[in-house]
């Protein structure tokens, strides 16, 4: 038996020098001292050198080398189409309601305002008592709107989803997207003590970037009341496990005042492992607002310079939600047992494309009815699960393990968009690959 | 700690684990918790027990078995009678 190099690795390299690689199979992440750096290589383009040591065996039982008889593609389309098709729990992403008390000058949002009704409240929990014995677990993701708008009926869902589950013996998992305006310490207790342990919550800049990006249809400053509520929770909740998520939406406004910005997150949050950061640019995420607002869109991938910095200070950086999300980052949609339940009861697919009217006769794929039955559209449900065919060439991609997976549905199954590898995978893959390497414990070879 | 309290202590932790789906033959064996059970059975532990588990819990790697959380849960309790809550 020989062995051969794998063609699953990334990596990227330290200010110091130093070599981060990482297996996109195995999921594994190594640091290799720069004094080490040309033994690596030697080994990884000559893996059946009699010359082995200690750096071989941990390249080895890390999947950087494998038996030369080893198929990985098919080991990762197999983890793939398990967790479309195999994994079996309800992933249900629910909008209480499209309402918003922001009027944030990026949204995609539009259409008449909403609110779920106590008829639609009781189908969604018919269905779930119904059917969670069919399911291993249940994931609940909260979307908006602003889902704390209705928080009444957030904290009866979960209470109620919660009694469902441990009287079916069954996992219970919750998270939501807020603006975080109404999240308040009450209803923060209330809504913890029913597993929603996972927030994400954007703060665009400072007070008056913020205000501007994201501002409240009624009120002067939603920052000073988002911070505080922060405050709060950070201070009353110091040794409760839960995560915050602070999203920062990145605009050509903020570039002037970045540093201010990144110090104020630092001492706001820093060195507190229940906040993580979400650096983002302002993008066109769709709708016509963004069309009147262009100048705030970078041109360039500046701003993302800024995660080393939030890296050195210690933050933690996700992509989001879908990065704290359980056992792999696939998109709901593109899952069997995945489904967005919206505040009239109409059961879609894409969380994202439910204004979309052109979108509606694909992504509308059903309704929960009163008797808690799920009426789905099949030829519709399956556009959006599974995955198109891939180039050749993709196969022997470093990234392809986590390409399957993190693929947008909606882009690629339903807009037929060609892959943008170069953005997914360009630069920003690099700093969060070094995010990770210095906030996760890893074997370092020096 | 009174060896009562503690055998109680384990039986309650016992009914949280099957509560949320969690069965296991010996208390000793790894259980290989998705983060889905992991997180469902920290939540009804400290509902169970009217305890705060730390956050670095999320993080660490230290929870395996049904002893692990046992004695998570026998630690936290202590910590609490030390401090008179």
């Amino acid at each position: 038996m020989g062995f051969k190099k794998s063609l699953y690795i990334v990596q990227t390299q330290n200010d110091d020098g130093s070599l981060i690689i990482k297996n996109t199979l195995t999921q594994k992440i190594m640091e290799i001292g720069a004094d080490r750096i040309a033994e690596y290589q030697q080994l990884i383009s000559d893996p059946n050198t009699d010359n082995r040591g200690e750096m071989f065996d941990l390249l080895q039982q890390y999947g950087f080398i494998i038996r030369d008889d080893t198929d990985e593609t098919k080991i990762a389309e197999h983890i793939f189409y398990n967790a479309v098709y195999g994994d079996n729990t309800l992933e249900l992403t629910i909008l209480p309601t499209n309402a918003c008390n922001f009027d944030c000058v990026y949204c995609y949002q539009k259409g008449t305002e909403g609110f779920m009704s106590e008829k639609t409240m009781d189908s969604i929990l018919k269905y779930v008592k119904k059917n969670i014995h069919n399911h291993s677990g249940l994931i609940v993701s909260w979307f908006g709107g602003e889902p704390l708008l209705v928080k009444q009926t957030v904290v009866r869902m979960m209470t109620e989803f919660r009694k469902i589950c441990l009287a079916n013996q069954k996992p219970l998992y919750s998270n939501m997207t807020t603006n975080g305006y109404e999240l308040d310490q009450d209803t923060f207790t209330q809504l913890v003590k029913n597993h929603v342990r996972d927030f994400q919550i954007t703060i665009d800049g400072p007070r008056e970037i913020h205000n501007k990006q994201r501002p409240h249809k009624t009120k002067n400053d939603s920052f000073e009341k988002i911070v505080s509520n922060l405050l709060a929770i950070k201070q009353n909740n110091s040794r409760m496990f839960f995560r915050i998520a602070v999203r920062a939406n990145i605009s050509t406004k903020l570039s002037y005042k970045t540093e201010d910005f990144v110090s104020w997150l630092n001492e706001t949050f820093g060195n507190d492992p229940h906040f993580t950061i979400v650096w983002e640019t302002v993008r066109d995420w769709g709708g016509e607002k963004i069309q009147k607002n262009k100048d705030l869109l970078y041109g360039s991938l500046e701003p993302y310079h800024w995660m080393d910095v939030l890296t050195n200070n210690g933050f933690v950086l996700n992509k989001g939600l879908e990065a704290n999300h359980m056992s792999i980052s696939l998109c709901a949609a593109s899952k069997k047992n995945g489904y967005t339940v919206n505040y009239d009861g109409n059961v879609y697919k894409c969380s994202m494309a439910i204004d979309d009217p052109e979108l509606n006769r694909i992504n509308h794929i059903g309704k929960i009815n009163e008797n808690g039955d799920m009426e789905v559209n099949l030829d519709k449900m399956v556009k959006w699960v599974g995955r198109n065919q891939v180039k050749p060439d993709c196969l022997s991609c470093g990234h392809y393990p986590e390409c399957i997976g993190v693929n947008c549905p909606l882009e690629s199954q339903i807009r037929l968009k060609a892959h943008k590898c170069e953005e997914v995978y360009g630069e920003k893959y690099e700093y969060l690959l070094r995010n990770r390497a210095a906030t996760q414990p890893i074997d370092r070879i020096v | 700690m009174e060896m009562a309290e503690v055998l109680d202590i384990k039986k309650q932790v016992q009914t949280a684990f099957n509560n949320t789906g969690i069965f296991f033959v010996n208390e000793e064996e790894d259980l290989n918790l998705d983060s889905l059970h992991f997180i469902s059975i920290l939540c009804e532990l400290e509902e169970a027990f009217g305890i705060e588990i730390p956050a670095d819990i999320m993080t660490s790697d230290n929870l395996h078995t049904f002893g692990d959380f046992c004695n998570l849960v026998l630690k936290l309790k202590e910590e609490e009678d030390q401090n008179g809550i």
